[in-house]
């Protein structure tokens, strides 16, 4: 049944990802990549929206050329199947009976709609492991509202604690979706193990607000302990000084600094001890830090000089934290990132073959299965001739009657 | 209490967040974690607070009590060859070794050495940028973390001026606590392949990856047409999609969809200047946001932040607050869910940290149990489960093993 020729962590799981968007398939993809048999549940009726997205390959829109929908949807299988027809709910409870796990990030109260709500799905199988992911949980004054990633991220605290001091608030990157997909999957570990030990299953409601916040402790700490509602402070932290983010030579290059106390001396040094170095302001980091944009600009005048990996190289010689800020451009010439399968290339049949994402870890035995994002219906045949065990005269009355599609 | 990873057996040595979050992760859900420290000093993360009234206390730092809640804590001087040993013979006991340190330090415990004695272990590095990277031996922090990830270069949104916005990193402390997120996510991913196998594996994370990996956006952009928009040159193409200013602070509305902008102009009371034909249609809206954008926000500024939010979205309106740190306190959602749990702390009787990010039919969590003390379980680890004699116990602390 699995695929794989080596033993994986996940191997002879399999899971219905009823997902779409971000959230959701990016944890089935975390879950397929670690061997487990990951069936994405679609429909020409219901495209997932990342498909309608660009950038499309060779700049042309079609449902199988979206780099979005291939980015989220790696190393998963994909049938069609038509959840507003009766047969279609049917076929996909017959689905979830070969299953042990679900995905869904519907809007609250939609796959109850569809009759295929936990209570549902627990008689097509008993110890289905159901995770439901959605930006603010599914009970709550706030169960039903309608919400994007950013206004996850706003809600969070995120939103409004990054940013520039004197420029514009907020995040643009895909936050939450990313460490809501990962805080689910986690999720479904912990309920694959709960199963082992008990038998059962269980349903999980994971909030994509609360997987926020859960990194944001600091700030509800400092207003209980201090009083203190922090506002965004840009790359500054209170604590180190120089700790910033410095214009470089090179069009909009950017290196990131923090000299930590200790290394202050080293990183004069390092500028050439330049005589502004000596001026009381900046002699101790309490001075640093209460002089901390005139000290920024000191640094600036040497780090303008310099392209981001002259000085990264220069101060990583002398034990300093140093980085260039990096944009993709520059990641993507890195071979290392390569090397460790942070990046990796996926052959699509229609898209061709493409940078796509990795994974943050490498290991001894653990092996990682990347594929390509499957084109819509790919796997028709397989789910409802081999998994469902229909015979071709069945599958195509239902592609007819428009069930399979 | 029967939790899920009951059975799992952790030592954590970790001088960083992303190790000691891990670890929290794998203690939340039930695993036995023992968390290592160095003896006198014990963890950096003691020193980072937020402190009560600003006062460092090492048995008080908010964030040490946070991501070591429901661990157990002894002393260990791993620098010593006798501290090593006794290493070595829990190595035996536990299965899964969290080494959250640099990567030179990882070498010098002689992690190779560990691997080959206990076949069953599996060890989880937590390292910037990997154990075979050739960046291995940079120093790193969150700064320089988030930024090697590529991810602050993107971080502001529209741009107007390159040259006064920096690429800017998310607040908080986001790629070392993704990355103990996946440091948890792989333990127990080991721990099903050892179920299996018998074997025990190497997991090198790094934590630049985690973050890298979020940029989805840009690196379809880029693998998919070549290119990459400058900073500055970003506009958002469909408008409203922005941070909007009212009375008492921010909202994030986003009219991604013409119907949401259609209710939200209902909510707004269908004001005149709607109707005009340069706001027709998203694409139109994002073209003329500079005369948009200021009609919207006089608008704006005599709702309050809760109000038009509530009122938005009863109409069907992706509207959201932009919560301050005080808001979060205050958030009727996550209250009604019980996300804060009362975490111990010894001057506080309240200390409310972030709970569980998720509720379930069959896992439930009791009370949040205390942060070590700095060496608090040298006992009951040292004699009681490895069986050392209190002689010997006390021959540790004289010779500052522990």
């Amino acid at each position: 049944m699995s695929e794989h020729m080596v033993s994986m962590p996940l191997s002879g799981i399999r899971v219905a990802d009823f997902s779409w968007v971000a959230a959701g398939p990016w944890c089935a993809r975390y879950l397929g990549t670690m061997g487990a048999e990951v069936i994405k549940i679609e429909s020409t009726h219901r495209l997932d929206m990342t498909r309608k997205t660009g950038p499309f390959a060779h700049g042309m829109t079609g449902i199988n050329q979206s780099a979005y929908y291939n980015m989220w949807n790696q190393s998963k299988k994909c049938c069609t199947l038509n959840l507003s027809t009766e047969k279609g709910k049917e076929i996909a409870k017959k689905i979830v009976t070969q299953c042990d796990v679900a995905v869904e990030n519907f809007g609250y109260g939609t796959m109850q709609k569809m009759g295929l709500g936990y209570e549902e799905l627990c008689k097509a199988r008993p110890d289905i492991i159901m995770v439901s992911s959605s930006g603010f949980g599914r009970n709550g004054p706030h169960k039903e509202y309608l919400a994007y990633g950013r206004n996850v991220q706003a809600a969070s605290g995120l939103a409004y604690l990054t940013g520039n001091p004197n420029a514009s608030m907020g995040v643009t990157v895909i936050w939450s979706d990313i460490l809501t997909g990962l805080t689910s999957a986690f999720t479904i570990l912990l309920a694959l193990r709960h199963r082992t030990r008990t038998g059962k299953g269980q349903y999980i409601d994971v909030s994509m607000l609360e997987s926020t916040v859960m990194q944001l402790p600091e700030y509800l700490m400092d207003i209980q302990m201090n009083h203190r509602d922090a506002c965004r402070a840009g790359n500054l932290n209170g604590q180190s000084a120089p700790c910033n983010c410095y214009r470089c030579a090179g069009d909009d290059k950017w290196v990131a600094i923090e000299v930590s106390n200790e290394k202050w001396d080293s990183f004069c040094e390092a500028m050439g001890n330049p005589d502004w170095c000596k001026n009381p302001s900046f002699a101790t980091i309490a001075s640093r830090l209460e002089n901390q944009e005139r000290l920024d600009q000191m640094v600036t005048i040497w780090t303008k000089r310099h392209t981001p990996n002259e000085i990264t190289a220069i101060l990583q010689r002398l034990g300093i934290s140093a980085s260039p800020s990096f944009d993709l451009d520059d990641l993507l010439k890195e071979s290392s990132l390569y090397d460790r399968g942070t990046l990796v290339y996926t052959d699509h049949p229609e898209m061709g073959h493409k940078v796509s994402p990795g994974l943050q870890w490498i290991t001894s035995d653990i092996p990682a299965f990347h594929k390509h994002a499957p084109l819509l219906g790919e796997n028709n045949n397989y789910v409802f001739g081999q998994l469902l065990g229909m015979n071709p005269e069945e599958i195509n009355l239902l592609i007819m009657e428009g069930v399979i599609s | 209490m029967d939790l899920p990873l009951n059975g799992l057996r952790v030592i954590e040595i970790a001088d960083s967040v992303a190790g000691a979050y891990c670890g929290k992760l794998l203690a939340d859900y039930g695993a036995e974690v023992i968390k290592i420290e160095k003896p006198g000093s014990g963890d950096g993360t003691r020193r980072l607070g937020p402190f009560l009234n600003d006062i460092p206390d090492s048995e008080g730092s908010g964030m040490f009590l946070y991501l070591n809640s429901n661990k157990k804590g002894i002393t260990l001087a791993l620098g010593d060859p006798q501290g090593r040993q006794i290493l070595g013979k829990m190595c035996s006991w536990a299965n899964t070794l969290i080494l959250g340190l640099a990567v030179a330090e990882i070498e010098r415990l002689g992690y190779q050495q560990l691997l080959e004695s206990n076949k069953h272990l599996t060890i989880i590095t937590l390292t910037p940028y990997g154990l075979t990277s050739p960046y291995r031996y940079y120093e790193a922090t969150e700064l320089t973390l988030q930024h090697a990830s590529g991810i602050p270069y993107y971080t502001p949104g529209d741009v107007t001026d390159p040259e006064k916005e920096p690429p800017v990193k998310l607040a908080g402390r986001q790629a070392e606590m993704i990355g103990g997120l996946s440091g948890a996510f792989t333990a127990i991913l080991a721990s099903l392949q050892t179920d299996a196998t018998g074997k025990g594996n190497l997991v090198d994370i790094a934590l630049i990856a985690a973050p890298l990996l979020s940029n989805i956006w840009n690196l379809g952009l880029i693998s998919y047409t070549g290119k990459l928009p400058k900073r500055g040159q970003i506009k958002t193409p469909i408008q409203p999609q922005q941070i909007m200013p009212c009375k008492d602070g921010f909202i994030q509305l986003s009219c991604n969809e013409e119907r949401h902008w259609k209710n939200f102009l209902d909510v707004i009371g269908n004001p005149g200047w709607a109707s005009d034909a340069r706001f027709a249609d998203g694409f139109l809206r994002g073209k003329n946001w500079e005369v948009l954008e200021p009609l919207l926000t006089d608008t704006l500024k005599d709702w309050s932040k809760q109000d038009i939010t509530e009122k938005a979205q009863t109409a069907g309106v992706p509207c959201t607050i932009v919560a301050t740190p005080s808001d979060l306190m205050n958030d009727a959602q996550m209250l009604s869910r019980n996300f804060y749990v009362n975490t111990p702390h010894q001057k506080m009787e309240r200390f409310l940290c972030p709970g569980s990010p998720f509720s379930s039919t069959e896992i439930k969590l009791g009370k949040v149990q205390a942060a070590p003390r700095l060496g608090q379980h040298n006992k009951e680890i040292f004699c009681d489960k490895l069986g050392y004699s209190r002689k010997q116990l006390r021959l540790f602390y004289q010779n500052n093993i522990i």
